[in-house]
């Protein structure tokens, strides 16, 4: 039984990790919290709907085209909400800008299709039994893309010309305007790629579930405690911090009962910010010295 | 609703306006407050009056706990604290349902009586409500013209010089909490028997929102910026119903005009229409991260 509930964990893990991934992306870089991630994420889902189920162009073009979209709509959310912003204006501006924004963006997409939950994908899936343990096929999809994506990303970081300058304008960005970097340019990928990990995200989780307006919001809260959990500086340590919270949600849930999810949830996010601030793997460094 | 939305409003403030600390924990208090005024009225059959003090106490009581942990974090983090607690409680208010009733609510919550008086009108608790704003606003004055409110917004604007200047900061944070916690319980009380009915999502995060909305849009540190911020948040509602959008689409409506007002006056005007205090002030070099 409990193979069972670690491996739903797991997989349901993988998406708080591709979440976080991006959301530790963004904030690394441009230093902005952004609670409009949930509004990115909310918007691929409803795009991969109006593509894939209002027209008939195809899973595979529709998938394409609503990761588009939603990368392009977190660029601009950059370009037009963050980017204007003064450097070193004091950090609520921002958070309280992100929040406008997912207001507004969700209830526009709350106004087009309503409040209520919609369905992509009816029907019973296709199941597999790996030994105790049974796995449904969007569950092993879940599982593989989010491998693909963390270890593409990873390498990325290490060893691309962009995952150098990415790596280097969040370790210190004064320094490295100061070198000539592009800190423009990273903003750009900061926001497209990290837009794109949370698309993704969405649309396995629609896959899966369905989608409501309000689903961006439970993923962005969280892909930030994950992100707070494994650590803010290490941008490895939000996708695992993401599959740990998973593990343990599902935990609660085999103990208890699904209700106390959130309790415990934020109950981890609070001990982790009293107690230890950087995070699980984070280098041991006070918050104040950033 | 007016007036306890002035007093969410007026209490927020000392944190947002005067601190520079953004909550998002404050319908806690205003939930907390709520839940422990409608309890003992119904268990132990209180008079609405002598559950207040216990409202009051218990929120200050809760504030305390969240402000002493909050103090060491700063910005982004103090924030998240705040989002944590805010989800934590309203989680306990929804599943502990042996005391709370959970998503069900507390229902039938009498009337508040005073030596044999029923107030039940609209009217009657616009009066109380006036009452307790009131005196919300006298201690907010009190607070604004003292060297207290000053030494608040001297930690706002460079907590480092303050402390230099023998100000024990946190001691004032701390202060600031309690005595926000106490008048949001206040409102808290009041809302409890004006609806009569009162269940979890009434204190959701939504709702810790709409309070930074009406403070953001009315203006921050200063008096004149609740008020204003108050009435305009809540025109807009009967705004549109007297255009006659369905309901339905109203609430997703007010809910875009909400968020483009942030936005627009974040980026225009980020002192709010009547504040004194820009969030967008720029900290001063020690302070930057």
């Amino acid at each position: 039984m409990i193979w069972q509930y670690i491996v739903n964990g797991l997989c349901a893990g993988a998406l708080f990790g591709l979440t976080a991934l991006g959301l530790s992306l963004i904030y690394n870089v441009t230093n902005v919290f952004h609670f409009a991630h949930g509004a990115v994420y909310t918007s691929a889902a409803y795009l991969l709907f109006l593509f894939a189920c209002k027209t008939s162009i195809g899973a595979a073009p529709a998938t394409i085209l609503a990761l588009t979209l939603a990368i392009l709509l977190g660029v601009l959310m950059d370009r037009f909400f963050y980017a204007p912003l003064p450097a070193g204006v004091r950090r609520t501006v921002p958070i309280i800008t992100s929040f406008g924004i997912y207001i507004v963006i969700v209830n526009l997409i709350a106004l087009g299709f309503g409040n209520d939950t919609q369905i992509l994908h009816p029907g019973v899936e296709k199941t597999f039994e790996i030994g105790p343990v049974i796995v449904t096929r969007i569950q092993a999809i879940q599982a593989s893309v989010f491998a693909l994506l963390f270890l593409l990303t990873a390498l990325l970081l290490k060893f691309s010309r962009y995952g150098r300058l990415i790596r280097a304008v969040s370790d210190n960005r004064k320094l490295a305007e100061a070198l000539g970097l592009d800190i423009k340019k990273a903003r750009l990928l900061a926001f497209s790629y990290g837009s794109g990990l949370a698309a993704a995200a969405a649309c396995l989780s629609a896959l899966e579930t369905g989608m409501d307006p309000y689903m961006g919001l439970a993923a962005t809260l969280s892909a930030v405690v994950a992100m707070i959990f494994g650590g803010v500086r290490v941008f490895a340590a939000a996708a695992v911090g993401g599959v740990m919270l998973g593990v343990i949600q599902s935990l609660v849930t085999w103990q208890t009962s699904a209700r106390w999810q959130s309790a415990v949830t934020f109950a981890i996010l609070l001990v982790v910010l009293i107690f230890r601030p950087q995070g699980l793997f984070g280098a041991k460094k006070r918050l104040e010295e950033q | 609703m007016f007036e306890i939305y002035l007093m969410l409003g007026l209490s927020l403030n000392l944190l947002l306006g005067y601190l520079g600390l953004l909550s998002l924990a404050h319908a806690v208090f205003y939930g907390v407050g709520a839940y422990i005024s409608a309890l003992l009225m119904i268990r132990l059959g209180m008079n609405f009056f002598f559950t207040l003090p216990f409202s009051a106490l218990g929120c200050m009581v809760l504030a305390l706990i969240i402000a002493l942990p909050s103090l060491r974090l700063k910005d982004d983090y103090f924030m998240l604290a705040t989002l944590a607690f805010q989800s934590l409680v309203f989680s306990i208010f929804y599943n502990w349902t042996s005391v709370t009733r959970g998503p069900y609510g507390i229902t039938g919550i009498p009337s508040p009586q005073l030596f044999g008086y029923k107030v039940s009108e609209i009217w009657q608790f616009c009066v109380l409500g006036f009452i307790f704003s009131a005196a919300a606003i006298y201690v907010c004055k009190k607070i604004h013209a003292s060297p207290f409110g000053r030494t608040l917004k001297a930690i706002r604007d460079d907590e480092l010089l303050a402390v230099s200047l023998g100000k024990n900061a946190a001691k004032f944070k701390v202060s600031a909490f309690v005595i926000a916690g106490g008048i949001a319980a206040i409102a808290g009380a009041m809302i409890a028997p004006y609806i009569s009915y009162i269940d979890p999502t009434c204190f959701a995060l939504d709702e810790s929102f709409f309070i930074i909305t009406i403070i953001v849009i009315g203006g921050t540190g200063n008096l004149k910026g609740p008020v204003i911020g108050t009435f305009l948040i809540l025109l807009i509602p009967e705004i549109l119903r007297f255009l006659s959008i369905p309901d339905a689409a109203a609430a997703n409506i007010r809910q875009i005009i909400y968020g483009l007002l942030l936005i627009l006056m974040l980026r225009l005007r980020p002192q709010g229409i009547l504040g004194e205090y820009g969030l967008n002030k720029i900290l001063s070099p020690y302070a930057q991260t």
